[in-house]
């Protein structure tokens, strides 16, 4: 079964949604999640993933810094990258949206079903 | 022939022939006349002869015309017969020689006339000549007479002359012998004249006194001289004085005038600082409200945030537990009926007192409340993020009637059978600058909220909307006839979570948002309410086109 299931990390800086992420969607994905950018930064030069979710509000690195630091480290990535964010998709995330460094924007609080959809689409 | 008449006709009759013939009214009849002139009209007419010979001219065409006969007899005893034809053709003969001589007369008066006329107007220039040369002779007449006039006098002045020669010559020789009298008067004379010496002597001396009168008179000339030097010194001084006077008046009526132009504009100064304070005031206390927005509006983004975080877990975490419960429920639903079956838990332990049925239940409704706390909280926290919505997003044209539409549109079902919309869109111009949707969520809030104020009353009411614009602003009026608002609330209704509704029924946020829109809009939102009239908004947003 695990073999078969998308390998996702998830970057938050708050470990309750870690948790509820990872319990949520623990029969979905592979989930790996990660409560800094920088810590996701050092898994994924270790590891390939097939999707990133982040939060975009973290302490030293936002998710959109985190995103743009990855492109730098891994250009050529076929990562799919979701934010999730208690924030509205303005300013710099509707840019990021534009520009594709992000692919999705989902906010919080999430429901299952929909965030599950926009994972898998 | 018993009906055929003879008439005679004696010469006194001969005027009333007219009459005859009416009287006989074209019967037959044979008319004889005696001596009549006309031989057009007769039959047979009698005349009488120099030589006292009856003789008779019978009328040969109304002879023919009766069919009668003239026998030679008749001839003989002394008759002639009358053509009238040929009567007639030598009347009309003389009558035309008679028409052409009266032309030739004709022509003759006229061209009299015409030399009437001429030797007329020239006995006029005669006339007039004549009265010229009368009047020359006139004049004429008048010199000859004043000639002789001065003539006679003439003679009568060579009269008088040889008189006044005559009067000379004698007086001449009278004056020979006056000469001679004279002569020996003046030898008497000359013995006189020393006397007259002495006299002379006498008159220079009087003289003399007179040049000393004269003399005295001068002085007296140059006395008044001086003072009238003097005099005029005194007037010039005196114009000076006036001079002065008049200017210093004209100095103080300037300055009165100037103080009293002063004193208006002081007035004027003074009335415009009380509206520019006024003005000031209404300014702060808008510029009050929009600090306070804007601070709230960083610190509702900030709590939106973290509310979205915190409400993330319970969202979340009662989503993973409803999955987590449908998981363990089957086997608390199998206990409750083993339970039900033994009349006891068994090995289980568990409390007799507790129910287990209830318990799920009860979770299952918890499970449900939760969610949709969390859910109402996410819809909260959705309104406070529009709020406080940052300018990051890029503004575009937006069509304000366009908006309004939009949002009466969203409205119609909350609108529909009890509240008349009257629409008056006057706005000629209403493009103005901002954030797509934003605008229409705002008027939509605005709206919203007059249709709340309406049902509040629980009767049928109607919303006026109108615009209008200026050279640089467009004026969105939305008028209800609601419940209208306290004064004491007036001043709190922009305020986030302030409500005056049923809890459930309003966030509070409505105007808030329509606030944080309209400020962001560089607009300006005006209220006039009266409790139980109605409310009117007035927003007044900055057109497009102009910067």
């Amino acid at each position: 079964m695990s073999d078969n299931k998308l390998k996702l990390i998830y970057v938050d800086d708050e470990h309750i949604n870690l948790l509820l992420f990872e319990k949520m969607f623990r029969n979905d994905f592979d989930v790996h999640t990660e409560s800094s950018a920088m810590l996701a930064l050092d898994y994924l030069q270790q590891n390939d993933v097939d999707l990133i979710v982040t939060d975009q509000i973290m302490p030293i690195m936002t998710g959109l810094e985190f995103l743009t630091e990855l492109q730098k480290v891994k250009p050529d990535n076929q990562f799919k990258r979701v934010m999730v964010s208690g924030y509205s998709p303005e300013g710099p995330i509707s840019e990021a949206l534009d520009n594709n460094l992000l692919h999705a924007f989902v906010s919080k609080p999430w429901r299952y079903q929909t965030l599950k959809d926009i994972l898998l689409a | 022939m018993s009906n055929h008449q003879l008439v005679y006709l004696d010469p006194n009759f001969n005027t009333s022939l007219q009459q005859v013939f009416n009287e006989i009214n074209g019967k037959e009849a044979l008319l004889i006349s005696d001596n009549y002139t006309d031989q057009r009209f007769i039959m047979i007419n009698l005349i009488d002869t120099e030589e006292k010979k009856l003789k008779f001219e019978i009328n040969r065409a109304n002879i023919l015309n009766q069919g009668l006969l003239i026998l030679p007899d008749m001839v003989l005893a002394g008759g002639s017969e009358v053509d009238v034809a040929k009567l007639y053709k030598a009347s009309q003969d003389s009558m035309f020689l008679m028409q052409s001589e009266i032309r030739k007369m004709r022509t003759l008066f006229d061209s009299l006339r015409k030399n009437i006329a001429k030797s007329q107007s020239l006995i006029e220039l005669q006339q007039g000549e004549l009265e010229t040369q009368q009047l020359e002779i006139d004049t004429k007449q008048q010199t000859v007479n004043a000639q002789r006039l001065s003539l006679e006098q003439l003679k009568s002045d060579v009269k008088l002359s040889e008189n006044i020669l005559e009067e000379f010559t004698s007086s001449l020789n009278k004056r020979e012998k006056d000469l001679e009298v004279l002569q020996e008067e003046i030898a008497e004379q000359s013995a006189q004249l020393n006397d007259g010496s002495v006299l002379v002597q006498d008159q220079l001396d009087k003289i003399k006194a007179q040049e000393d009168v004269i003399a005295q008179g001068e002085k007296n000339i140059d006395e008044l001289t001086v003072r009238f030097a003097n005099q005029r010194q005194t007037i010039w001084l005196l114009i000076l004085f006036s001079l002065i006077v008049l200017a210093s008046l004209i100095l103080i009526l300037r300055a009165y005038f100037l103080r009293r132009q002063f004193v208006s504009r002081l007035q004027e100064q003074k009335e415009e600082l009380t509206k520019l304070l006024a003005e000031l005031n209404a300014t702060q206390s808008q510029l009050v409200q929009s600090e306070k927005m804007a601070s709230l509006g960083v610190l509702t983004a900030g709590i939106a945030h973290e509310i979205n975080n915190a409400i993330n877990f319970v969202y979340s975490g009662i989503q993973i537990l409803s999955n987590s419960y449908s998981d363990i429920r089957p086997i608390l639903t199998n206990l409750q009926e083993i339970k039900a079956k033994n009349g006891t838990s068994g090995d289980l332990k568990i409390d007799e007192n507790i129910d287990l049925e209830e318990s799920v239940n009860y979770i299952d409704q918890m499970i449900e409340s939760i969610v949709i706390g969390a859910e109402r909280t996410t819809d909260i926290v959705k309104g406070l993020r529009t709020f406080s919505r940052s300018e990051d997003e890029n503004q575009t044209e937006i069509d304000v009637h366009e908006d309004l539409e939009v949002a009466l549109l969203l409205l119609n079902s909350r609108i529909k059978n009890v509240i008349d919309i009257k629409k008056g869109l006057k706005a000629t111009n209403s493009v103005v600058r901002g954030y797509k949707g934003q605008l229409s969520q705002a008027l939509l809030n605005f709206i919203s909220n007059s249709i709340d104020a309406i049902n509040e009353r629980n009767e049928s009411g109607e919303i006026k909307i109108t615009t209008e614009s200026t050279a640089d602003k467009i004026k969105v009026s939305i008028c209800d006839n609601g419940g209208g608002i306290e004064p004491s609330v007036l001043a709190k209704i922009y305020d986030p979570f302030f409500t005056t509704k049923e809890i459930g029924k309003g966030t509070g946020l409505g105007l808030s948002i329509a606030y944080g829109i309209i400020e962001r809009h560089k607009g300006v939102i005006s209220v006039n309410s009266v409790v139980n009239k109605g409310t009117t908004f007035i927003i007044e947003l900055p057109l497009m086109n102009v910067r």
